[in-house]
């Protein structure tokens, strides 16, 4: 059953020097159930995806195409549907769970505030039952609900940020780069919990995301992107067996585990959103770039079964 | 981690008993600075003459003792609540200060009613409107008011309401024709309703808005600003993001995440433009033709009153401790993280 | 030639926690995070040593302790550089020069003042004439006091030169403020005495007294600050020794010896978008780092300052890291710049005073993936051209493996397992050490596994676990890893998270009723029966993992409280294992 697709998604932002294109006309599917792991390296507008899909951009943004969740166009979709929305058959939870709580509320507040938000009449103790319920499910003790943020630790913040996600179960979860600020042995608890709740709820994960290990150790499905485009999508096995657009197969080379012998790294500079290269935007690092990437950008074609990647050297 | 409730009875305890080292400071500085001045009271009294009349006043004063022995009979005597005798009045000064203190209470309380509430008015539109004709509107009126001299405003005030339009007096507290209502607060707004006068109380009123306003505008203005970079910053949160990512209502992020978390450094900044409100007082009174201690200090000023300056200034001090103190316990019972 | 660059004894580096004055009164002095507590290790000359760890386990903090960054609490920091230069330089405080020079001129008004009004009104000696001081000599005192006593806070704040003489001289120039009397002539005679033997701007009495000579290739950090590479106390007169104290730097503040020092190690920093200066070209800023250590001629003047000499240098420096044409980008603006050439420029900068060491603390953590060997591979090119050693701080063992050649992991301020690289990744002996490298994912879809992770977060550096610091969370701790009271409470916290063991958070709870202290845990039993509770207690600890059950020595009831109380921990020790050091009871 398709949670969500997105179809032909335009995001761009009006700023000073003229808009800055941060997703052009992309197309994703999320599956109930299924974690979609989307990649990219800084400003290539995975965030911004993010954030669109929930409508929670800035007045400066401009969306277009076609989101469809729970029934609805949430592209074209009016402030109060959206509103209902949010937090309750949709929840995202973000990276840096150290500034987003609160500081002046109480963990209990947050709670409230929130079942209070999708459900006016709900009386307190009903409420307090839901809450413990989560927090028993992200394992944070009930008893210190009276607490505020900063007596907490990173860990324990985004666990509380995802228990607040969790409330009303959520079909999706968009989780944006949910484990960048911490740890790595937290970050690996902090997945973990995340793949149980999904199994647990049947949710459909988003996890935005520049780590290809946690993609590849988290995601069923996952998507590629560079300068707002989605260069290649495909089930995560076989994109790490076989990844066929250039810019893949770079980042999968420049990754360094704990078997790397040798350094790899793509040539250049990632590009100004402001002024991007003409055609396919990866062209003047990719390696084995051709006369015709500076023309336009390359049709999305369907070279293997699952699979699509947007590169001239896999015409239709 | 070991857990530790911050506590807002222990925080409250500690700033209290913080407060009496800071009041010692403060009348050491408010004596040391006085002492420091060129000018000589008694030299401003009798002109350039000496002779033995000058000299038995200076002694009288204690001018001549070491500074340390006038230091020591100066908190003695400040801790007694004698403040001595006005060198013009000839009144106590504790006395003097004691009839004019509700007249300065009852105009900067009416100000900073005024400056709150236009400032804040005006930095919610600018930061929540921003870059929209009416953030620039209210930016420049803010600029404006800011920079205005508190006195020209006044004065101007004057000229347009109460010479042109008629609509109030240029000065006083009463019209002549109403009777001062019977003492119980000294502000004789308060007083006329405690005594039923309604109509005194509608003049008292009519008297205080043109002074309120010169001086609560030009407050306003530093406030709008204030107002709206805090805003603008508590806006862009990730809290206020993440709030309206779970669904809340945007007047709920906007009062309940983004307003209160703005509200700590501009209450902060509140106490200390008390102190602007305090000088602008002196002003504004002396425009007004108001009896309070701003006006007390002026006259005290101009005529090297130094008991009547000293006392003043010692009142001045202690308002600012008050109100130091009260403005630190309401941050520290909004923001949680301040309670150590 | 030394083949050991540095040489790390000890070191304990604590910063002070601010707490509100009346608390320190009341609760008990000052506490301290505990950033790094007692760590030794050496660095050899041309290596790459890696630390390693998670954040707040205190790598950065010994990282920056090797510039002087950081107040050192115990032990010591031996760095031992290869004599460049055997050519002496003085050098001249300038600041305190122009502080003297200031002191001179408001005590010339002060004298001018005292003498002309005290000459008009005869009140030139101090006794009996008190009365006949007019009004304005009065004030005019005043003034001078005063100033004179900002004056010497100024000079204060000029540590760590001056502490003495300005307090001093404050403490003067309140007294003559303060007593407004003709004593103050007298008061002014001493000062003048004072200041004729500290300050006398002679450049060559000041050179000898004030400057320092500095062949320095031997620095000692310890608490004290820099020991070595200045004039040794016996050299110094009484009268120095008695005002300004040994001759010994304080690490923080300012002083020409650390900037010796900081010369020969330098420091890349995470963060590009924060350590460039926004407000200044690429140019200025490499300007700025050259000609802040430029050599010093005898005369006290910069050696190379001519403009076009550090022009060509930075173009120089600018190739070296790869950032080429070299003149485009030095007349670029930082924030024109992508994150990887922002971090070049910030390794230029770095290179700019030709440093010996490098300590680089996470250099790429910030950096995107596809342009993270780049940097890592320039980092490794600079170390042969230049000469460098490198500290190379990371909390990412992956990229420590291809880059170290020995590494240290640390753990809440201690190391935990430290010796050469290749050993260590073959075959990881510390619990730590092995759930870190299991922690990392792996870019292989085809071989997903469960990982087994060990419980919890890093624990408060404020108040460390006593024993092992892992041992509440190591997955194969011994009952005498250091157990204690704290641990009880976590471990009933943790369990009364399931609502099935709801009844017993009636029974013994809520957790705010217990208390820790070091090696118990203690409840009142005025509430409920306390058999009843004892009964719960044990019952708990049947259940508990079996180290922290079987490290428990007993539970009983004392007066009318229940207490849980610990064996004390087994002495640790780092051990030598297999060709590396471990500091862990199981070897």
């Amino acid at each position: 059953m398709t949670l969500l697709d997105i179809e032909g998604l335009n995001v761009s932002y009006a700023s000073r020097a003229g808009p800055i294109r941060a997703v052009i006309s992309a197309d994703l599917k999320i599956e109930a159930g299924q974690t979609l792991g989307l990649v990219g390296e800084s400003g290539c507008g995975k965030s911004t995806l993010g954030k669109a899909i929930l409508r929670i951009l800035p007045d400066t943004a401009t969306v277009t195409g076609s989101i469809r969740f729970a029934g609805l166009d949430l592209v074209t979709a009016e402030e109060p549907a959206l509103r209902k929305i949010r937090g309750r058959n949709a929840s995202l939870i973000f990276q840096d769970p150290m500034t987003r709580l609160d500081p002046l509320m109480t963990v209990r507040h947050h709670f409230l505030e929130l079942i209070r938000a999708h459900e006016p009449d709900a009386d307190e103790d009903d409420a307090m039952k839901r809450t413990r319920r989560v927090l028993t499910a992200v394992r944070i003790p009930p008893d210190r609900l009276d607490q505020f943020p900063h007596e907490f630790s990173g860990g324990m913040r985004q666990r509380i940020m995802i228990a607040l996600a969790l409330v009303f179960n959520p079909t999706l979860l968009v989780a944006d780069e949910p484990t960048t600020s911490l740890d790595v042995i937290v970050e690996a608890q902090i997945l973990q919990l995340l793949d149980s709740i999904k199994n647990e709820f049947e949710m459909g994960v988003l996890l935005i995301t520049h780590n290809l290990g946690l993609i590849a150790e988290y995601a069923e499905e996952m998507a590629v992107m560079y300068a707002g485009h989605i260069a290649e999508r495909g089930p995560v096995r076989d994109v790490f067996k076989e990844p066929l657009h250039p810019y893949t197969k770079g980042l999968l080379d420049s990754v360094i585990d704990l078997e790397t012998r040798e350094l790899h790294s793509i040539p250049g500079q990632p590009p100004d959103l402001l002024q991007p290269p003409s055609g396919c935007p990866f062209h003047p690092r990719c390696p084995s770039a051709m006369p015709v990437c500076t023309g336009a950008f390359p049709p999305t074609t369907r070279p293997r079964r699952d699979r699509t990647v947007a590169c001239y050297l896999y015409p239709g | 981690m070991p857990r530790t409730q911050a506590s807002l009875r222990a925080y409250v305890v500690q700033r209290l008993l913080l407060t009496g080292p800071m009041v010692l400071i403060l009348l050491t500085l408010v004596f040391y600075f006085l002492r420091a001045a060129p000018g000589d009271p008694v030299g401003a009294i009798l002109g350039e003459h000496s002779g033995p009349l000058a000299d038995s006043i200076r002694r009288q004063l204690g001018l001549y003792d070491p500074l340390y022995v006038q230091y020591v009979d100066y908190l003695r005597r400040i801790f007694t609540g004698d403040m001595g005798n006005s060198i013009i009045t000839q009144h106590s000064v504790a006395a003097d200060i004691a009839q004019r203190l509700p007249a300065t209470i009852e105009l900067t309380v009416a100000s900073m009613f005024v400056a709150v509430l236009a400032g804040m008015l005006l930095g919610v539109v600018s930061a929540t409107r921003r870059d929209r004709p009416a953030d620039v509107i209210s930016r420049l009126v803010a600029a404006v008011l800011y920079n205005t001299p508190i006195f020209w405003f006044g004065i101007i005030m004057q000229l347009v309401f109460a010479v042109q339009f008629r609509w109030f007096d240029s000065g006083g507290r009463l019209s002549a024709q109403f009777a001062i209502p019977p003492r119980v607060t000294g502000l004789y707004t308060i007083d006329s309703l405690v005594a039923g006068q309604f109509r005194t109380f509608i003049d008292a009123v009519a008297h205080l808005i043109l002074p309120a306003l010169t001086l609560g505008l030009v407050l306003a203005g530093f406030f709008a600003r204030l107002v709206r970079a805090n805003m603008l910053q508590s806006l862009q949160a990730d809290y206020v993001e993440a709030a309206r990512a779970r669904g809340i209502r945007p007047l709920d992020v906007f009062y309940r995440h983004a307003l209160k978390n703005a509200m700590v450094p501009v209450s902060t900044a509140m106490g200390l433009t008390f102190a602007i409100l305090m000088s602008g007082a002196i002003l504004t009174e002396s425009v007004f033709s108001w009896e309070g201690i701003g006006r007390y200090i002026f006259t005290a000023i101009s005529n090297r009153d130094y008991p009547a300056l000293q006392g003043a200034v010692v009142y001045y001090a202690l308002i600012m401790v008050f109100l130091s103190v009260l403005i630190d316990i309401f941050n520290a019972w909004i923001d949680p993280r301040i309670r150590y | 030639m030394p083949d050991v660059l540095v040489r790390v004894r000890d070191l304990k580096v604590y910063y002070p926690l601010f707490r509100g004055f009346v608390q320190r009164l009341l609760g008990g002095g000052a506490r301290f995070v505990r950033a790094v507590d007692g760590i030794s290790f050496e660095v050899q000359r041309g290596e790459v040593f890696g630390l390693v760890g998670e954040s707040g386990c205190g790598k950065s903090t010994a990282g920056r302790s090797l510039m002087g960054l950081t107040p050192i609490e115990e032990g010591e920091i031996v760095l031992e550089f290869p004599s460049a230069s055997a050519k002496p330089q003085f050098i001249r405080p300038r600041e305190l020069k122009m502080a003297c020079v200031a002191w001179w001129a408001v005590s010339a008004a002060y004298l001018a003042t005292a003498i002309y009004y005290g000459v008009s009104g005869s009140a030139l000696f101090p006794f009996g004439l008190v009365a006949t001081v007019p009004g304005p000599y009065v004030d005019a005192l005043g003034i001078v006091g005063s100033v004179q006593v900002l004056l010497g806070l100024a000079l204060w704040l000029l540590r760590p030169w001056s502490r003495r003489p300005a307090r001093l001289v404050a403490g003067i120039g309140a007294a003559i403020a303060f007593a407004s009397l003709p004593w103050g002539l007298l008061l002014f005679g001493v000062e003048v005495g004072i200041l004729v033997y500290l300050g006398t701007p002679d450049p060559s009495g000041l050179v000898r007294r004030q400057g320092l000579l500095l062949p320095a290739t031997k620095f000692t950090l310890t608490k004290d600050g820099i020991l070595e590479g200045i004039p040794r106390a016996e050299q110094q007169t009484w009268f120095e020794r008695w005002f300004i104290g040994p001759r010994t730097v304080r690490t923080a503040g300012f002083s020409w010896v650390l900037k010796q020092l900081r010369g020969k190690v330098q420091i890349v920093y995470q963060d590009p978008h924060a350590a460039l200066n926004p407000a200044l070209t690429v140019g200025e800023l490499l300007r700025h780092a050259l000609q802040a250590h430029a050599p010093i001629a005898p005369g006290g003047t910069r050696a190379s300052s001519r403009l076009e000499e550090v022009n060509a240098k930075a173009l120089k420096l600018l190739d070296d890291v790869g950032l080429r044409p070299p003149d485009q980008f030095f007349a670029k603006q930082s924030t024109d710049m992508s994150g990887g050439q922002k971090q070049r420029v910030v390794i230029a900068r770095a290179l700019a005073p030709k440093p010996l060491l490098l300590v680089a603390d996470e250099p790429v953590a910030m950096l995107d993936m596809s342009i993270r060997a780049k940097v890592l591979e320039l980092l490794l090119d600079l170390k042969e051209k230049y000469g460098l050693t490198y500290v190379f701080i990371t909390h990412d063992l992956a990229t420590a493996k291809l880059v170290c050649d020995r590494i240290a992991i640390m753990y809440l301020g201690r190391l935990v397992e430290a010796g050469e690289a290749r050993r260590i990744y073959a075959d990881p002996k510390h619990p730590y050490t092995r759930a870190l490298l299991q922690a990392i994912p792996i870019p292989d879809p085809s071989r997903r596994t469960k990982k087994e992770l060990p419980k919890g977060e890093v624990p408060d550096a404020v108040f460390p676990p006593a024993g092992c610091r892992f041992h509440p969370r190591c997955p194969v701790a011994l009952p005498t890893c250091g157990w204690e009271g704290r641990d009880f409470l976590d471990y009933l916290e943790e369990r009364w998270i399931d609502p099935s063991n709801s009844d017993e958070e009636a029974a013994l709870g809520p957790i705010e009723d217990w208390k820790s202290e070091d090696l118990g845990a203690s409840r009142s039993v005025r509430k409920g029966d306390p058999e009843v509770i004892v009964a719960r207690v044990q019952a708990a600890l049947k259940e508990a993992p079996k180290p922290l059950a079987e490290a428990v020595d007993r539970v009983a009831l004392e007066l009318d409280r229940v207490v849980v109380s610990f064996r004390p921990p087994a002495r640790l020790e780092p051990k030598e294992v297999e060709g590396r050091i471990v500091e862990c009871l199981l070897y």
